[in-house]
C-alpha cells in the first residue's frame, strides 16, 4: 500500500494520466472539466510530462486530433463535459468505429438547456451507442486507479477501442480527499508500451475510415458489436490484474450488502457512496435492502447484473438523466429489458433524480425506499418513473 | 464526524482554507474531503466551502446542512447570510470580524458559542492584502483541535512556498487573538 | 495492372466496396461470395495498399475521347489535366485515356490545343 495524498479528484486524474506516460493530450476546457486539462497541460509545459499538449478550437478538433493521433500510434487522451461532448459526438462515434485506443475521461454535466454546468448524466447517454467502452466511478481512488487501468483495456489488441471514464462532474471532479497514488514500478509492470493494432506509417500503407456501402456496412458493424463484447473479459481479467497489484478489486456490478436482500438500490457514480449509506441505516432499522453499483456500462453486464439481482423483488433504479417520451430514464430502460426474461424478474422502480447537481441525501435515498416499498403513493404506481423531488 | 461549513466571497480562499485542513487531516492518517459550493466562480460573491474530517472513510457527498462548525471570512457575509442554518445544538461560529464572539451573539441573535478575531486587520498588517483564509484557519484551530498548528507547516509550504512563512506567522498570531464565547440561550 | 483477381486472404476483397456492390475488376465477372463480418479487418481498415486501381470508373462513361493522331503534337497537355489520371502514353508517344477508368468527363478535349481529340458518343 502507498500512502494515501489529500488531493483534488481532477488533480490526481491528470496525474495518473501522466503516470500512464500518455504521448499526446487533446483537450479543450470546459467546466467541470477544466482541472484536469489544465494540470495536464501545466505538467507538460513544466516538463514534467514528455507529452505534447495541443490545445485545439473545439471539442470537435480534439476527437479530430486525438483520432488523428491515435491512429499514428501514440497513447493518446483527451477529456471533456456536456456541451464539449455534444460538438464532440460525431468524431466519437468515428473513433470508436475505428477502433482507436482513446482514453477519455467524461466529467459527466448536465445537457443543456437549461443552461446548466452542474452534474447529472445527460451528457454520457447522448453516445450510449458510440461503441466505446464505457465505465462509471465512484470515489477519487476509484477515478485514480481507472485513468491507468483504461489505457490497459482500451490498448489490448483484442480490444482496441476507445475507452470513456465517466466521472460525476463536481461531486468527484473538485473534491479534494484522499488518494493513494500508484507507485511507479506498478505503473511498469501493469502497463506495457503501445502496440497499436492498426497504425498510419509511410513504411506500410493503410487506409481508415473508408466508405461502407450497403453490401459491407452491416458487417462492419457486426463485427464492431462482437469487438465491444469480446472486450469484456479483457475488461475482467484487467480488474484482477489491476487488484493483484493495487489490493483494490472492481467488479462490472458492485455489490452492496445484496445477501438475501428483497430491494436493491441500483446506482450508476458517485451515487453509490451516498446510497450505502442509506443501505446501512435501513438494516440497522431492520430492512431487507441492499444496493447494486453498475460500474461497467459498455459492454453491458447482462449476466453478473442477472445474477445480482437473483431473487430480489425489487430494484430501485435511479437515473440522472431524462429519456423524453420514453419508457423511464435510460438505465431504468435498459435493466428492465436487461430483466425481462428471468423467471421471476423484480418489479422495477425508477426515480430521475439529481438532475443539474440537485443534492440527493441518504434521507432522500431513505424516502424513495419508502415510497418504493409499500408502492402505495400514488405517483409510482401510475407510472413508469417519478421524478424525485419536483415540485408541483 | 466533524462538518465544517465555510462562508466566504469568491476569491479570499474559502476552498483554499478548506483544501489545506483537508490535507492536513489527510496526511495525519485521518480521511478528509473538502469541495466548493459547486457553480461557477464569481469573484466577490457571497459563496460557501465544504469539509469533513473523520477517522474512517468518508461516502456522503451531498453539501453539509447541519455543521458542526461555521466559519465565516468575511465580516459582512455575517449580516447577509443565515451563517447558523442548520447548526448543530453545540455547533460553534468562528467569524472574521472586529466584534467579539458575545458582541456578535447578542447582534445576531444566535445561541451558538461564537468566537471571533479581527482576521482582517492581521492579514493587512502580516500579508498586506484583505484576505483572510489562513488568518481564519487560525481562529478555527483554536475553537476545534482536528488538527495542530504544526500540522498544517507541510500543507502551507506545499501551497505558499516562499510566503508560507508570513502565511504561518499570520495563522498563529490569529490563534493567539481569538476569543471564544460560550453558548448562551439567552442571546 | 492485374488481369484477374486471387483470393488469397482477408486483405484483397476491399475494393468490392468501391464497385456498387459488385464484384467488377478488369476483365473478371465474378461470383465470388462476399464477405462476412469476421472476415473484416480491425476498425474497418483496410490495409492492401493500392487498392483503388482495382475500382472500375470506366462504366459510368457515356462519352469517350477519340484522338485524331494526324492532329496529336503530344504535348501531354491532356495528360495532364485529367481528373483521374486515366490519360496513359503510348510507346508511339502519343496520349491515350485508359477506358477501365476514363470517366468521359471532356476535360482533355477541352484543353488540347490542337482539338485533336472529339468525345464520342459511347453508342457510336
Amino acid at each position: 500500500m502507498t500512502k494515501r495524498v489529500g488531493v483534488e479528484v481532477s488533480i490526481a486524474a491528470a496525474e495518473a494520466v501522466g503516470m500512464a506516460d500518455v504521448d499526446v493530450v487533446s483537450a479543450y476546457p470546459i467546466t467541470p472539466q477544466t482541472h484536469i486539462v489544465e494540470h495536464l497541460s501545466e505538467m507538460v509545459a513544466d516538463g514534467h510530462l514528455d507529452a505534447e499538449f495541443i490545445p485545439v478550437e473545439s471539442e470537435h478538433s480534439a476527437m479530430s486530433v486525438a483520432c488523428g493521433s491515435s491512429a499514428t500510434g501514440a497513447r493518446t487522451f483527451t477529456c471533456t463535459s456536456s456541451q464539449g461532448l455534444a460538438v464532440m459526438n460525431e468524431v466519437v462515434f468515428l473513433a470508436a468505429s475505428l477502433r482507436l485506443p482513446i482514453v477519455m475521461a467524461l466529467a459527466n454535466r448536465s445537457l443543456s438547456g437549461p443552461l446548466s454546468i452542474w452534474n447529472d448524466h445527460s451528457d454520457v447517454m447522448s453516445i450510449r451507442d458510440c461503441g466505446a467502452i464505457q465505465i462509471f466511478t465512484e470515489n477519487g481512488q476509484d477515478v485514480f486507479d481507472h485513468m491507468i487501468y483504461a489505457f490497459k483495456v482500451a490498448e489490448n489488441p483484442k480490444v482496441s477501442l476507445p475507452f470513456i471514464v465517466n466521472l460525476d462532474g463536481f461531486l468527484l471532479t473538485h473534491v479534494i480527499e484522499p488518494i493513494e497514488y500508484w507507485d511507479k514500478e506498478w505503473v511498469k509492470q501493469f502497463l506495457p508500451e503501445l502496440e497499436p493494432v492498426n497504425r498510419l506509417h509511410p513504411d506500410k500503407a493503410i487506409t481508415m475510415g473508408a466508405l461502407g456501402m450497403p453490401n459491407i456496412f452491416t458487417e462492419a458493424k457486426r463485427a464492431h458489436e462482437q469487438a465491444l463484447l469480446d472486450a469484456k473479459s479483457v475488461v475482467l481479467d484487467t480488474w484482477k490484474e489491476m487488484g493483484d497489484i493495487t489490493g483494490r478489486y472492481y467488479h462490472p456490478v458492485e455489490e452492496y450488502k445484496t445477501e438475501g436482500a428483497e430491494t436493491l438500490f441500483l446506482t450508476l457514480g458517485s451515487f453509490g457512496e451516498i446510497a450505502s449509506l442509506t443501505v446501512d441505516e435501513l438494516q440497522e432499522q431492520g430492512e431487507s435492502v441492499g444496493l447494486l453499483k453498475l460500474r461497467l456500462w459498455r459492454p453491458f453486464p447482462q449476466e453478473e447484473l442477472l445474477e445480482a439481482v437473483k431473487g430480489a423483488k425489487q430494484v430501485i433504479v435511479i437515473d440522472r438523466a431524462v429519456t423524453f417520451g420514453g419508457v423511464g430514464g435510460p438505465v431504468a430502460a435498459e435493466i428492465r429489458s436487461a430483466l425481462y426474461h428471468m423467471e421471476e424478474s423484480p418489479v422495477i422502480t425508477n426515480y430521475i433524480c439529481g438532475l443539474a447537481g440537485r443534492d440527493v441525501t441518504r434521507k432522500d435515498f431513505a424516502k424513495m425506499y419508502e415510497m418504493s416499498k409499500s408502492r402505495e403513493n400514488d405517483s409510482v404506481k401510475q407510472s413508469e418513473y417519478v421524478f424525485y423531488g419536483v415540485r408541483e | 464526524m466533524i462538518e465544517i461549513r465555510l462562508h466566504g466571497r469568491g476569491g479570499q480562499g474559502a476552498v483554499t482554507s478548506a483544501e489545506l485542513l483537508a490535507i492536513a487531516a489527510i496526511n495525519k492518517g485521518k480521511y478528509a474531503q473538502a469541495f466548493p459550493s459547486f457553480g461557477p466562480e464569481r469573484r466577490g460573491a457571497p459563496v460557501t466551502a465544504f469539509l469533513r474530517i473523520d477517522d474512517d472513510p468518508i461516502r456522503t457527498r451531498a453539501e453539509i446542512y447541519n455543521p458542526d462548525v461555521v466559519l465565516v471570512l468575511d465580516p459582512s457575509i455575517l449580516r447577509l447570510v443565515n451563517v447558523a442554518a442548520g447548526i448543530k445544538e453545540d455547533g460553534v461560529i468562528v467569524a472574521n470580524s472586529k466584534y467579539s464572539g458575545s458582541e456578535l451573539q447578542n447582534e445576531l441573535k444566535i445561541g451558538n458559542g461564537f468566537a471571533s478575531v479581527n482576521a482582517t486587520k492581521i492579514a493587512m498588517e502580516e500579508l498586506g492584502l484583505p484576505i483572510t483564509n489562513t488568518t481564519m484557519i487560525g481562529a478555527l484551530l483554536k475553537t476545534r483541535q482536528f488538527v495542530t498548528v504544526d500540522d498544517m507547516v507541510d500543507p502551507f509550504n506545499d501551497r505558499f512556498g516562499r510566503i508560507a512563512e508570513k502565511n504561518l506567522k499570520t495563522l498563529k498570531r490569529a490563534y493567539e487573538e481569538t476569543n471564544f464565547a460560550e453558548r448562551n440561550d439567552s442571546a | 495492372m492485374v488481369d484477374d483477381v486471387i483470393f488469397t486472404g482477408n486483405h484483397f476483397w476491399y475494393p468490392i466496396l468501391f464497385s456498387n456492390g459488385r464484384l467488377l475488376r478488369r476483365n473478371v465477372v465474378s461470383t465470388v461470395k462476399e464477405p462476412g463480418w469476421r472476415d473484416l479487418e480491425v476498425g474497418f481498415a483496410i490495409s492492401q495498399s493500392g487498392s483503388s486501381r482495382e475500382y472500375k470508373t470506366g462504366d459510368w462513361r457515356s462519352l469517350r475521347p477519340i484522338v485524331d493522331k494526324s492532329k496529336c503534337i503530344k504535348c501531354g497537355i491532356c495528360y495532364i489535366f485529367c481528373p483521374d489520371m486515366a490519360v496513359v502514353k503510348t510507346e508511339e508517344g502519343y496520349f491515350e485515356a485508359d477506358l477501365y477508368y476514363c470517366k468521359g468527363c471532356g476535360i482533355c478535349a477541352y484543353e488540347c490545343f490542337t482539338g485533336c481529340i472529339e468525345m464520342v458518343a459511347e453508342e457510336e
